[in-house]
């Protein structure tokens, strides 16, 4: 990238009369700080929004990355550009949320998303607000000696669930044998870690998958939208872009699995032999594990999946039903299934009930007010669970899995969901598409 | 007041319980988990600790109290229906506390009518002292000088997560400050932080709506800049609103777990209610048909040990040690070093009561004791902090979370709400924009503001909170997945132009808070 198209901004100031790439409807982020350290943001760069950066930076060619460019905006503008630069990230495009782990703690920052290209120019096109990370309790010695407890000898524990309220477990259906490959299929590729992130919610996950590293597709910012894209072979649907940088997979690991503990940089720079620092081998031991084992099967990505959402029910008589704006298809008892491929962001599903003989405005808004009605059991019963086809490319990450999830030779599982109506309808369900590849 | 000592040399005390709850009305939900937490709250908390400073008026003993009401929970006081649903709530489990007396050995028999008899004396103090209506009892105990009254924001949206969208705090604070003027008349001088959330600009914020104090957790104080000599003096922000921290070392005492006052073997143990014990029969004839196996309040056993074999409980001796701490706490106070500043120990008030039922037996001996101690003074908040000597500074951003920063609330088990929360505002605020500053008229004015109701609703920092601390996990998502889906469906017949009275009407009778909610509070204004 030419630097005299892209000075090295650090701040805002200079870079504000920057035209946006694309429509501001195509480019979000939120930044919010945690603790002295850690950032958590969000952004959703769209399709036009990279189209845009490709148009206003036309040689860029291939070499460019986008960027979350933490400022310090505590700094002076005496120091020049450079003094608001605090750390950069290679991010990925498309809807995003992480924690980002910082070097130096707290003070006022805001995120910019930008492209920075191999000479380290960077061209901000979004800046988020400003805020505070806060601060942690002075480690200083205590002016007073710190008062005894006056009870010793019990252990108030922590509240207990009632039986009525406790976690019903999981519910996991036979295990069936793993489907054999599907076709590849034309619509738009999925992302996989909006849909982990969902399952979370829904139950029981294990926390260290939603947390795997970016694996979403880097932006390509050549001219051409063929030109550098690495085009994914037959198989499942190609949920998992192939990773180009190395360095991206593992800082970024770092940093989304740090969450306590090891500092990014110290994980990233640790050399090969896993020589740490003894606070880091301390607290972030494990961290630093499953960063080598992503660094050591290379480039590629660790798993595929394809997730459907399937709905079953029953319906009273007299009434008709609508997914979105089709109609769902009933059996002659009231009886229906209506599957949908989670693909499309950002769009969550109103499932409209109608009397048949009813107009519009008498319609039960959706399934989630309708499980408030007394009557809604006797109007439809709904079964709705989140299926998930996948393929394990590194087996390091089986262990990762649900217990219970029974893998064959070829990598395969099968994992089903049931889907509580507090997570379906969730606006968004933070189900994302991204462009498929050309 | 005979508790206002002139001796320059008292160190002052200032008290103060944070009532807060969810809204969590269900009235199309019988047995509500949510609405159990309100009932709770309500005859194990609220209404002993009214009964307490009522019993104090009455034989003439000063009380210099604070007490925060947070909004959503003086909307669910005003709610005449929950008024009635809590009544029959109460009469059923004052109905199960003597069936079990009835039917009960020696022992349980005892206790169970030790708990008939209190419920008993909790409904007739709410209906014949109170009228029904416990906001006014607590505003003419404020307007006594017994009592200072407070709130908080409107949701008790943990503000540091909204800090980059100031119209958005303003929206917050706004609100919760027009919910307590209608309900008492006038304009409170203490604002409550929720989880004692703050930033650099909050303060600015809460002066430009007239409030004149705030607290913090001591590092916010401590931890200011520049500093002052000590964690307990106020701190005069830049923008003239003072702010008081929280003094950790004696709110040890009663919140520290495992070693405070609550854990004590004589006190009634929280964990162990009756519902896990109680027949199909009983609970059918006392709590009705459909009745879910939720919390009763009947508990019948003492903590006893960290063992599992629980004793049952005495009521007597319970009251007994809640008198020996009370003496145990000023005598603790009475030695700590010399020292100006103020002794400033905020505590959930469901703390007393529903977590630690002879909370309000201490919280009275407490200020029975008072008049006899020479060198402490309880005052009120404002009071309190406005006749201190205040050092001038920023506070440090900080929270009473675990760690004294965000990351109680935002963590990576939270973290997918931030970002639909935003969405979700953005969606409101762009609506917002389109129908300019006027407020649109009909239908659309309508689903608007109901829209704005379930925002802020969304905002509460209560589901993060329950789904970090993992005890209803489940009923927090449900919750505040219930409120995004709803707030998403009208903003969507919004951006259609084509709300519907049938959505507006379901949502209105599920998302009631702030019946008279004012759009003009979510205006951004110039220069934020």
């Amino acid at each position: 990238m030419a630097s005299k198209r892209t000075e090295n901004a650090g701040g805002t100031s200079g870079r504000e009369s920057t035209k946006p790439p694309s429509p501001s409807s195509d480019l979000r982020l939120q930044v919010i700080p945690v603790d002295p350290h850690r950032l958590f943001c969000s952004w959703w760069v769209g399709p036009e929004a990279i189209e845009g950066a490709r148009a206003l930076c036309p040689e860029a060619a291939g070499d460019a990355r986008l960027t979350l460019r933490i400022l310090d905006l505590d700094k002076g503008p005496a120091g020049g550009p450079e003094a608001y630069v605090r750390e950069d990230f290679p991010v990925g495009a498309g809807w995003q949320e992480r924690f980002f782990s910082l070097r130096q703690p707290g003070g006022l920052v805001a995120g910019a998303l930008g492209v920075k290209d191999a000479d380290g120019n960077f061209l901000p096109f979004l800046t988020s607000l400003s805020v505070t990370l806060p601060e942690a309790p002075a480690t200083l010695p205590a002016t007073e000696p710190p008062l005894p407890d006056p009870v010793q000898e019990c252990v108030v524990p922590a509240e207990e669930k009632p039986a009525a309220i406790a976690d019903p477990g999981p519910v996991e259906p036979p295990v069936a044998p793993a489907p054999p490959p599907a076709a590849t299929p034309t619509g738009p590729s999925l992302d996989e870690f909006a849909i982990l992130r969902s399952l979370v919610r829904i139950e029981g996950l294990a926390p260290e998958l939603c947390r795997l590293p970016d694996l979403s597709p880097e932006p390509d910012f050549s001219p051409s939208p063929t030109a550098t894209r690495r085009t994914p072979g037959p198989g499942l649907v190609p949920a998992t872009p192939i990773l180009d940088e190395r360095g991206v997979v593992m800082s970024t690991l770092a940093a989304q699995l740090s969450q306590h503990s090891i500092d990014r940089n110290t994980a990233v720079a640790s050399p090969p032999n896993g020589q740490q620092s003894a606070a880091a081998i301390g607290s972030g031991a494990s961290s630093f594990r499953l960063a080598s084992q992503v660094g050591a099967h290379g480039n590629g990505a660790p798993m595929r999946l394809s997730t459907t959402l399937v709905i079953s029910g029953r319906v009273g008589p007299g009434h008709r039903l609508r997914m979105g704006n089709q109609e769902i298809e009933l059996r002659a008892d009231g009886g229906f299934t209506c599957q949908r491929h989670l693909e499309s962001f950002p769009s969550g599903w109103s499932i409209l009930l109608q009397l048949a003989d009813q107009a519009a405005t008498e319609e039960t808004p959706s399934f989630e007010l309708l499980s408030r009605l007394p009557d809604a059991g006797a109007v439809l019963t709904l079964d709705s669970y989140v299926e998930i086809e996948g393929e394990l490319l590194d087996p390091s990450y089986r262990s990762y899995l649900p217990r219970g999830v029974n893998v064959d030779a070829a990598g395969r599982f099968r994992v089903v969901r049931h889907v509580p109506p507090g997570a379906l309808f969730l606006p968004h369900l933070v189900l994302i598409a991204t462009p498929a590849a050309p | 007041m005979t508790s206002r000592k002139a001796n320059a040399a008292a160190r002052h005390l200032v008290l103060l319980l944070h009532a807060h709850l969810p809204d969590c009305r269900r009235p199309d939900e019988p047995d509500s988990l949510e609405e159990t937490w309100f009932f709770g709250a309500l005859m194990e908390s609220y209404l002993p600790i009214a009964r307490m400073l009522e019993r104090l008026e009455r034989e003439g003993i000063a009380v210099r109290l604070t007490l925060s009401l947070s909004p959503t929970l003086i909307c669910m006081l005003q709610d005449p229906a929950l008024r009635d649903r809590f009544r029959r709530r109460l009469a059923a489990t004052e109905q199960l506390a003597r069936r079990d007396a009835r039917e009960a050995q020696c022992q349980l028999r005892h206790v169970a009518e030790w708990h008939a008899g209190f419920f008993q004396e909790i409904g007739r103090f709410f209906d014949q002292q109170c009228g029904g209506d416990l906001l006014r009892f607590f505003g003419q105990q404020h307007a006594a000088g017994r009592l200072e009254l407070a709130t908080t924001a409107a949701t008790h949206a943990f503000l540091p997560a909204h800090q980059a969208h100031p119209a958005r705090v303003r929206a917050q604070i706004g609100v919760g400050l027009d919910v307590f003027f209608k309900a008492f008349g006038f304009r409170p001088d203490f604002f409550w932080l929720p989880e004692c959330g703050y930033y650099p600009g909050l303060d600015d914020i809460l002066a430009s709506f007239g409030v004149r104090a705030f607290a913090l957790e001591s590092h916010g104080i401590t931890r200011a800049r520049p500093p002052p000599s000590s964690g307990r003096t106020p701190i005069r922000c830049p923008s003239g609103i003072l702010a008081l921290g929280r003094d950790t070392e004696l709110s040890r005492l009663v919140w520290s777990a495992p070693g405070g006052y609550p854990g004590h073997p004589d006190y009634r143990e929280f964990h162990r209610d009756r519902i896990h014990t109680v027949d199909e029969a009983a609970l059918t004839a006392c709590l009705g048909g459909t009745a879910r196996r939720l919390p009763t309040g009947l508990k019948y056993w003492r903590v006893t040990g960290p063992h599992q074999e629980k004793a049952w409980y005495d009521p007597a001796a319970a009251a007994g040690r809640a008198c020996e701490h009370a003496k145990d706490f000023l005598q603790r106070l009475g030695a700590a070093p010399e020292g100006h500043g103020i002794w400033f120990v905020p505590f959930d008030a469901e703390l007393f009561g529903h977590w630690w039922f002879e909370g309000p037996i201490w919280l009275e001996e407490l200020f029975r004791l008072l008049p006899h101690e020479p060198r402490i003074a309880a005052e009120t908040v404002t009071p309190a902090v406005e006749a201190s000597t205040a050092h001038v500074g920023r506070p440090a951003p900080s929270s009473w979370g675990e760690a004294g920063d965000y990351s109680y609330w935002i963590n990576s088990d939270t973290a997918w709400l931030y970002p639909q929360l935003d969405e979700t505002a953005r969606r409101f605020e762009a609506l917002l924009a389109r129908f300019g500053h006027e407020a649109p008229a009909g239908l659309a004015g309508r689903t608007l503001r109901q829209a704005s109701r379930t925002l802020l609703l969304a905002q509460a920092s209560d589901w993060p909170f329950l789904i970090r601390a993992g005890t209803a996990r489940e009923a927090a998502v449900a919750q505040v997945g219930g409120l995004l889906s709803r707030c998403a469906r009208l903003c969507d017949e919004l951006e259609a132009g084509a709300p519907t009275e049938a959505t507006l009407r379901r949502c209105e009778s599920l998302d009631r808070a702030f019946p008279s909610l004012d759009l003009r509070h979510f205006q951004p204004r110039s220069g934020w």
